[in-house]
């Protein structure tokens, strides 16, 4: 037997040796343990954009679809069966909703008018009679003597008419004919209040004459059956077909389909041989109304006068034509972020040439800090000191306003003709404070001309205030206008602009400058030739940061405008930009509705455009920082 | 005249101009908050007179709000006449009789005997709002409150919230008065539609959902800025992330809002609702708009804010240290811990105090994701689970977008907004403040490391 006295060095150093290697252990799984969690973080980040980026085009994306339409056969057998689960709209259902009553007989017509298609709107207020060579009549009912109070033709005389229906809404009737053409007809008021029927537009033409037009339930689209049992659904709003296919061909006594039926919610069309169903297709058809040509081109709606970028997206009535024109909202966006730009830019690359190059530290860093003060104004308190305090401020001093900034510019010009003439004290301490107590006392001065002028001339030549007198010139003048806007937004944005400016001419290296001044050049010199060649990439993405967070800007643009979506660049009336749309209209929009979805698209378009602008404008200041880095080594 | 040196002397005084202009405008933009924000509990002065309408006469008491004076034009158009000169005062009345206007305009010609009697009193009472008018007698627990017009009515002494005569306060009076208001203004809840009593619910809602937003940022955005700065091969898929991120901070954050209602309220609120509160369906437990998502969409705001803080502060830090680090065997997670996070940290805390200061002014995204006008209840209780995140909460930033635009008594709620606002900029500057200390401690201790 080993003694034990012996081992105990050993026995003793083997705990020592299991710790160690425990305690290695240990901090290895620490480690790797770190190391997962951090991981995880950082994929969570990545995860969390990707899914932002996804998940908002995922909700945009149903709106491209193209529409789909799969038929399922009437089986005769299981028609029984089947109809408790669809029914198929009754087929009595097929002739009666265009001709209520049997209120159109012959006496009220006139003589040798023999109709062939009748509609009469809901109101009871219009009837249309229509031949089949195409010659149509318009009465008004509500007239004590009714005949045709407008008579034209609405095929050429060669073709015959074939089909002619409402859209729902009854707002606009559509005509099929034998040659296969399609057009779309509105009752439009013209100048002097009559009610017309007015060619509108064509749809493509089909192949062969049209049998059957059967118009959606709730919205302005429509079936087409043409004579080659070619089927088409059309959207009012486009005239290429939504979807096209062919009647399937069936047994020979159901075989020629002559009737369509939607169902209520559009989401079948029925197919009907001799009045018996024979089979529907299921249709996808979710946003007939939204594509990229009712988006971003003129459309000619129900009882507009003229085809218009028209942004309503809804309305009390309950046939309505939803209409998404983002012309006028991104319109309204980029009218906002001009203004806004055209007010901060000027004064924010003004104000950072002076920190830069005329002040000395520590007077620089201060006032850079003083001016970022800016920042922390929250947009929403701008947004309701420029509706509440600066609109009607603006509204009563609005020549002094525009005098003050013709005036003020002029007022500094002179002064620095005359600047040679100053006191010595004043000229000398360039870059002091002195000269910014000057440039106060002018503002100050000018402010109070402005004033006495602009109340001089409101009173002795216009005598009523300017607004007012602007009215009467034809130029409209809404208190919430885009000059508003411009001033507070310009305000939110000059201090991005300002701080992103000052750290590009800042970070220009002292020898570049110094080495100008010893070759005898003077400021204006140095900073034309020197700084603002070398710092301009970095100015140009300071305003393209500038402005891509006016273009993102909500609160103010909410608060200070009157949301009215008018697509003109007058400085006095206001505007409705994508983001305020965002803000009033998708808490109450339907989820997975149309415009829930346009709402959607408004947001990626908002996304895309600010993360481009931004990526670009990083990368522009990255280069920068590298190329001024190799001019110091 | 040499002619650059001309333009050296236009660009000096216009760059100073441009300087001079926006010192100007942000000095009458705090001019302006300041005064219009504390002035509202400053006990004004009432004034009494006499008011010609027609053919008869009445007595008239109350604070003078506003002076306008209204152009031979503007009074044609509106279709006044007998103005005189067309000066009107905008006088706060208070309540008076039933239908009567708290706030009403009057022409200064058709005043006489205007005066400042010493025992007008302003009554405060919940149920009526404020009444101009003189306090008569005091029974037991009663007092007898008379109108201009004669007309009485007896309060109960628990009913009168407020009552004083402002025109024989003295200055310290006055300032008394001044911090009991301001105080009950930031305890109380609001009444009448927001258009009176305090902002107590706002502010518990605004400072409960950015810390909650705090908590869950913090964690994730420092441990993100680490990976990608100290962990993540610079590659080129690293360096888009990066990107990304840093560009995610100049999307709109109405965007975000966007997001948060389609992604966090609709789909993962429902799906939530869909496994663990379906037997309370269709009525929606997560699934509608809530304090969660006000955070989770304010965290994902604000999360490029505390990832560029921190790995700026990681970057700060001199790579010696961590080479050092390395030399004596530690690994990397214990490099991380003991040497480098101690050092950025107030970065990190910079970070996080900024992106809470930005979140506490956001408005936009929360209109859709659970800040409401009115919440009848506080988002914390001392029932379990005591933040209840479903709830919907009020807001400082939406308190002012909403009774600043939409209050139907524009006269009463707009001095009120910039009370709001005023408080709303306190807790933001604070909040700066307390960044900028971390920052120069953070700068100071890092001139210790590297001497």
């Amino acid at each position: 037997m080993i003694p034990r006295e012996n081992s105990s060095p050993r026995v003793s150093g083997l705990p020592a040796q299991a710790k160690r290697r425990k305690n290695a252990l240990r901090r290895r799984a620490w480690d790797i343990l770190w190391y997962g969690l951090i991981s995880l973080a950082g994929f969570t980040v990545i995860a969390a954009l990707l899914a932002i980026f996804l998940y908002l085009f995922s909700e945009v994306l149903p709106l491209l679809k193209p529409v789909s339409a799969e038929f399922r056969p009437l089986d005769p057998v299981a028609q029984l069966q089947d109809k408790l689960h669809t029914p198929a709209p009754k087929s009595a259902a097929l002739h009666a909703p265009d001709q209520p009553h049997a209120l159109l007989n012959s006496a009220h017509l006139e003589p040798g008018f023999q109709a062939d298609f009748q509609l009469i709107d809901a109101a009871q207020r219009y009837a249309i009679l229509a031949k089949e060579n195409g010659e149509v009549c318009l009465m008004s009912l509500q007239s004590s003597q009714a005949n045709c109070s407008k008579r034209l033709s609405v095929t050429d005389r060669t073709v015959t008419l074939t089909a002619m229906v409402w859209l729902a809404g009854q707002q606009s009737v559509i005509t099929g004919d034998s040659a296969g053409q399609l057009k779309q007809w509105f009752l439009l008021a013209d100048a002097q209040g009559q009610v017309r029927l007015s060619w509108i537009k064509p749809f493509a033409t089909r192949a062969a004459a049209i049998v059957s037009i059967r118009p959606e339930h709730g919205r302005s689209g429509f079936a087409v059956l043409d004579a080659n049992g070619e089927l088409s659904v059309f959207y009012s709003t486009l005239s290429r077909p939504l979807w096209q296919g062919k009647a399937p061909s069936l047994l020979a006594p159901l075989s020629t389909i002559t009737t369509l039926q939607f169902t209520a919610n559009n989401a079948q069309l029925w197919l009907y041989a001799h009045e018996q169903p024979v089979g529907y297709f299921d249709i996808n058809n979710k946003h007939p109304e939204i594509s990229w040509r009712t988006l971003w081109q003129k459309v000619w709606y129900e009882s507009w006068q003229q085809p218009e970028y028209v942004w309503q997206s809804s309305s009390g009535a309950e046939l309505y034509q939803g209409k998404y024109s983002l012309v006028p909202l991104t319109f309204g966006t980029l009218k906002a972020a001009f203004y806004a730009m055209l007010f901060a830019v000027p004064l924010a690359i003004l104000a950072a040439i002076y920190s830069v190059c005329f002040l000395a530290e520590p007077l620089r860093s201060r006032l850079s800090q003083l001016i970022e003060l800016l920042a922390l104004f929250p947009t929403v308190i701008i947004g309701f000191l420029a509706a509440i305090w600066l609109a009607p401020a603006l509204e009563r001093h609005l020549l002094a306003f525009l005098v003050f900034f013709l005036l003020t510019p002029l007022l500094v010009f002179g002064l620095a003709k005359c600047w040679p003439w100053l006191p010595k004290g004043l000229q000398q301490p360039i870059g002091s404070l002195y000269t910014l107590g000057i440039m106060l006392l002018v503002l100050l001065i000018s402010a109070g001309i402005a004033l006495a002028l602009s109340n001089g001339i409101e009173q002795a030549i216009l005598g009523e205030q300017f607004h007012f007198w602007l009215n009467q010139q034809g130029v409209a003048y809404q208190q919430r206008n885009a000059l508003v806007v411009g001033v507070a937004m310009g305000f939110a944005t000059l201090p991005i602009v300002y701080s992103l400016s000052y750290d590009a001419l800042a970070q220009i290296p002292r020898q570049l400058t110094l080495g100008a001044y010893a070759l005898g050049a003077n400021q204006w010199q140095v900073v034309q030739r020197i700084m603002l060649p070398v710092a301009a990439p970095g100015i140009i993405a300071a305003c393209m940061l500038g402005l891509t967070r006016a273009i993102g800007e909500t609160m103010i643009i909410l608060m200070a405008t009157g949301n009215n979506p008018i697509t003109n660049f007058n400085l006095f009336e206001g505007l409705r930009s994508l983001t305020a749309t965002l803000a009033i209209e998708l808490p109450e929009a339907a989820v997975n509705s149309s415009h829930y979805r346009v709402l959607f698209l408004v947001a990626i378009l908002l996304f895309i455009f600010t993360f481009t602008c931004n990526t670009l404008a990083d990368l522009v200041r990255q280069r920068l920082r590298q190329k001024l880095k190799r001019l110091e080594s | 005249m040499n002619q650059s040196a001309l333009q050296g002397r236009l660009l000096y005084c216009f760059s100073a101009l441009s300087t001079a202009f926006i010192l100007l405008m942000l000095l009458l933009l705090s001019l302006l908050m300041l005064s219009r924000g504390l002035s509202l509990f400053w006990p004004a002065e009432l004034v009494q007179f006499r008011y010609q309408e027609g053919a008869n006469t009445f007595l008239v008491a109350g604070e003078v709000i506003s002076k306008q004076r209204l152009s031979l034009q503007q009074q044609a158009d509106a279709g006044y006449t007998d103005v005189g000169d067309g000066e009107r005062i905008l006088v706060k009345q208070g309540y008076t009789a039933p239908g009567q206007p708290s706030f009403r305009w009057y022409w200064q010609t058709h005043i006489s005997e205007l005066h400042y009697p010493a025992e007008l009193s302003v009554v405060r009472v919940p149920s009526l709002g404020e009444l101009y008018g003189y306090m008569q007698q005091s029974d037991a627990g009663y007092h007898t409150f008379q109108w201009l017009s004669g007309n009485t009515v007896t309060l109960a002494t628990e009913d009168i919230e407020l009552h004083l005569q402002p025109n024989q306060l003295t200055w310290l009076d006055k300032l008394k008065v001044f911090a009991t208001e301001w105080w009950q203004f930031l305890s109380r809840e609001p009444r009448s539609a927001n258009s009176a009593g305090g902002i107590g619910p706002a502010i518990v809602g605004t400072l409960v959902s950015v810390m909650l937003m705090a908590l869950l940022v913090a964690p994730i955005g420092v441990m993100a800025g680490i990976y990608l700065h100290e962990y993540a091969k610079d590659g080129r898929f690293v360096r888009l992330v990066r990107i990304s991120v840093h560009n995610l901070a100049g999307v709109p954050s109405v965007v975000f809002g966007v997001f948060g209602l389609g992604f966090f309220v609709y789909v993962l609120g429902g799906s939530i609702d869909q496994l663990f509160y379906a037997e309370r369906l269709p009525q929606p437990t997560f699934g509608t708009p809530g304090l969660i998502w006000v955070s989770l969409t304010l965290a994902l705001l604000t999360l490029p804010i505390v990832i560029v803080a921190t790995e700026e502060g990681l970057a700060r830090v001199p790579m010696s240290l961590r080479l050092g680090g390395y030399a004596v065997g530690a690994t990397k997670a214990e490099v991380l811990r003991k040497l480098i996070l101690p050092l950025a940290k107030p970065a990190m805390l910079t970070g996080v105090v900024l992106a809470i200061s930005r979140a506490a002014g956001e408005v936009a995204p929360l209109i859709f994701v659970g800040v409401v006008k009115y919440a009848p209840s506080l988002p914390i209780s001392s029932e379990w689970p005591f933040i209840h995140t479903n709830q919907q909460i009020m807001s400082l930033g939406f308190q002012i977008y909403d009774v600043g635009l939409q209050s139907s008594n524009a006269d009463a709620a707009e001095p009120r907004v910039y009370a709001i606002a005023l408080v709303l900029l306190f807790i933001i500057g604070s909040l700066n403040v307390i960044a900028m200390r971390l920052r120069q401690r953070y700068r100071s201790q890092l001139r210790d490391v590297q001497l």
